[in-house]
């Protein structure tokens, strides 16, 4: 990260009191939670954890039910001033069939007239080896991809939300479109959202996180701050029930193995006794968390909202 | 097809020179393309086959001399074949001419509501629009207005072609053909109707969300509010004139639109049609229904145009409401 992408105290998105009711219950309830503008953040959660739901409200896609979202410390996502700054791509990578790839392209042209960037769009394009007159339909998966994030990237976003991106695409791939997302977000000092629940996309990509479960957030902050507020702890299990020297921390997982425990703790200093203590990887960190749904929610203080939190609507 | 394609390959970046339509108007005839060129030799050789016909409806009715033919063959038995060949060729010629335009409303609800709306909630592509700097409802209101300026530029102009042609037919060489008989495919009518068509299809697509049930909601809702509202609006739209006279008044008249015949009783009530029997003389049926004399409601060929604007009125002001309705609908739905 240069000096340049690192603005903590402007804000990219901040959400407060944030809920979306479904015919078939709330996909989110009652989300807080702030991204800082330049970072990478992963937007991590099982399946139907309200991942795309999040984005497609960030996106200006469709209203909260309760609370508010804001993006650039202020707007609302639907916003005539908003909408530009925003690039998005869902989940299913909607395209036009029928238009060829360089008429896809000129799509971004046509509707982005002031911010539109065909270096960008094209130089994505031509590294996928892809012709201009190809229908859009006769794609694969990936290739469709690779234009889909071509657009997004192409109308030049400050805000990049991004659904599953990269989860057809092969490894190699994967691979070189994100160090070209990583280069453009750089270049430009955009933000980016990046849903995900292939780990692998994430671990060393991002230095932000929200990890939504079951529409709530359980954790949001700096990679790096929460890791450090996490411990994960080893050693001998010698009575039922956990041992007495983690009263005092947050126990988010333990398990038995045999006569060896292992935890994850959310440490309040040092952890008394004879343990074998280390910093959990990203990856160990979210598994403890998404197997552990009653571990209490942690927000970095970064991550606290700085809006006003609107008076929450009770939904009846 | 049209210049579309980009020359991707060695072009630099920044602005490039585009002539003709920008912004969204562009997607949407881009996305629509092939239906435009066809609605357009449509619209082309419809026009080109009914000004052939008129000219040749002109060159006949003259050259045989059938412009004050009678109606039926008992009154001038020598011109009848003449009459019955005209009628045979040229009248079904006109006849069928006349589909497309009867046709164009409820098509153009339906394309409305399929293809153009009901298909990129389907199909997700909405977002990609919405999330390029386009509004959801300046998206709306460039997808409606795109085929609703084609309906009005091409619409007209099939309807005054059509008009032009029908003119050029006295009444009593195609009876069936009458301006109230053919109001629907004349003057002004079509054209309002197919905007009433393109806002039902408008609120069908957005109400439905899929692309072929809402093309038959579209084809329903448009049917119910012009065949059922429109249709039995359209007699009292102007005042019709009623006329009252001591004998029973014919039915057959040139050129008048026929409402409703009946008895005025002494009480100045109004039966109409009355239901005397069979072989009751009007005088007989009269005198049983204690009338003071007969009563005839109808339009003359005088309410002809103010008929047609009035109905295309009222066609436009509920389009505007079906309209206002859906926009509202999108409101709701995502801001």
């Amino acid at each position: 990260m240069t000096d340049l992408t690192y603005l903590p105290d402007r804000t990219a998105l901040e959400a407060a009191g944030l809920g979306v009711e479904h015919r078939r219950g709330w996909a989110l309830r009652d989300c807080s939670f702030r991204i800082p503008a330049g970072r990478i953040c992963a937007l991590v959660g099982p399946n139907g954890a309200g991942k795309s739901t999040l984005l497609s409200l960030a996106a200006g896609l469709r209203r909260p039910t309760t609370g508010a979202l804001h993006v650039f410390g202020g707007a609302r996502p639907s916003d005539r001033a908003a909408r530009p700054r925003i690039g998005y791509v869902a989940q299913d990578k909607p395209l036009y069939p029928h238009l060829t790839v360089g008429e896809t392209l000129r799509v971004g042209e046509e509707l982005n007239p002031a911010t539109w960037d065909w270096a960008t769009a094209e130089r994505i394009v031509a590294a996928g080896d892809l012709p201009p007159a190809a229908r859009i339909g006769s794609l694969s998966g990936g290739q469709r991809t690779r234009v889909a994030l071509a657009l997004a990237l192409g109308k030049r976003p400050e805000l990049l939300l991004l659904d599953e991106p990269l989860s057809d695409l092969d490894p190699l791939v994967r691979h070189e479109m994100t160090a070209e997302l990583m280069s453009a977000a750089a270049e430009h000092a955009t933000t980016v959202v990046m849903a995900s629940h292939v780990l692998a996309e994430l671990d060393g990509v991002c230095d932000y996180l929200l990890l939504v479960a079951d529409g709530r957030i359980r954790l949001a902050g700096e990679v790096e701050d929460l890791l450090s507020v996490h411990s994960l702890v080893m050693g001998r299990h010698e009575a039922e029930g956990l041992p007495r020297e983690f009263t005092g921390h947050t126990v988010v997982e333990s398990r038995v193995t045999g006569r060896q425990i292992t935890a994850l703790l959310r440490t309040d200093g040092p952890v008394a006794g004879e343990w074998e203590v280390a910093e959990p990887s990203l990856e160990e960190l979210l598994l403890a968390h998404l197997r552990s749904p009653d571990a209490p929610p942690l927000l970095t203080p970064g991550a606290e909202p700085r809006m006003n939190v609107p008076a929450p609507k009770e939904a009846v | 097809m049209t210049a579309t394609a980009t020359p991707l390959a060695a072009a630099p970046a920044g602005a490039r020179p585009r002539a003709g339509l920008r912004g969204l108007p562009w997607l949407v005839l881009r996305q629509h393309r092939v239906t435009a060129w066809c609605a357009a030799s449509a619209l082309a050789a419809l026009v080109v086959g009914l000004v052939w016909l008129r000219f040749g409806m002109d060159d006949f009715i003259d050259s045989r001399a059938i412009r004050d033919a009678c109606i039926t063959s008992t009154e001038c038995p020598t011109a009848q074949a003449t009459v019955d060949y005209f009628r045979r060729t040229a009248g079904d010629l006109l006849h069928y001419l006349g589909y497309p335009l009867m046709l164009l409303p409820p098509i153009a609800g339906m394309f409305v509501a399929g293809p153009v709306v009901a298909r990129e909630l389907e199909s997700g592509t909405y977002k990609l629009a919405w999330t390029q700097s386009v509004s959801p409802l300046r998206w709306f209101a460039v997808k409606l207005s795109v085929p609703a300026v084609a309906v009005l530029a091409g619409g007209s102009l099939l309807s005054v072609a059509y008009t032009w042609a029908w003119q050029a037919v006295p009444e009593v060489l195609l009876p069936g053909q009458a301006w109230y008989h053919s109001f629907d495919t004349l003057g002004a009518a079509p054209v309002a109707h197919a905007l009433l068509g393109i806002a039902v299809g408008a609120l069908a697509g957005l109400l439905v969300k899929r692309a072929v049930p809402a093309m038959g909601a579209a084809l329903v809702g448009y049917l119910v509010l012009a065949g059922e509202l429109l249709d039995n609006l359209r007699a009292h739209l102007v005042g019709p004139v009623t006329q009252l006279s001591a004998a029973q008044p014919g039915l057959i008249r040139d050129r008048t639109w026929m409402l409703e015949r009946g008895i005025v009783t002494r009480t100045g009530e109004h039966i109409a049609e009355p239901n005397c029997g069979v072989d009751v003389s009007p005088e007989g049926c009269l005198a049983r229904h204690d009338g003071a004399g007969w009563y005839l409601e109808f339009h003359p060929y005088s309410h002809f145009w103010p008929l047609q604007w009035a109905e295309a009125g009222v066609s436009v002001v509920l389009a505007a409401v079906v309209t206002g309705g859906a926009v509202w609908l999108l409101r709701r739905m995502y801001r």
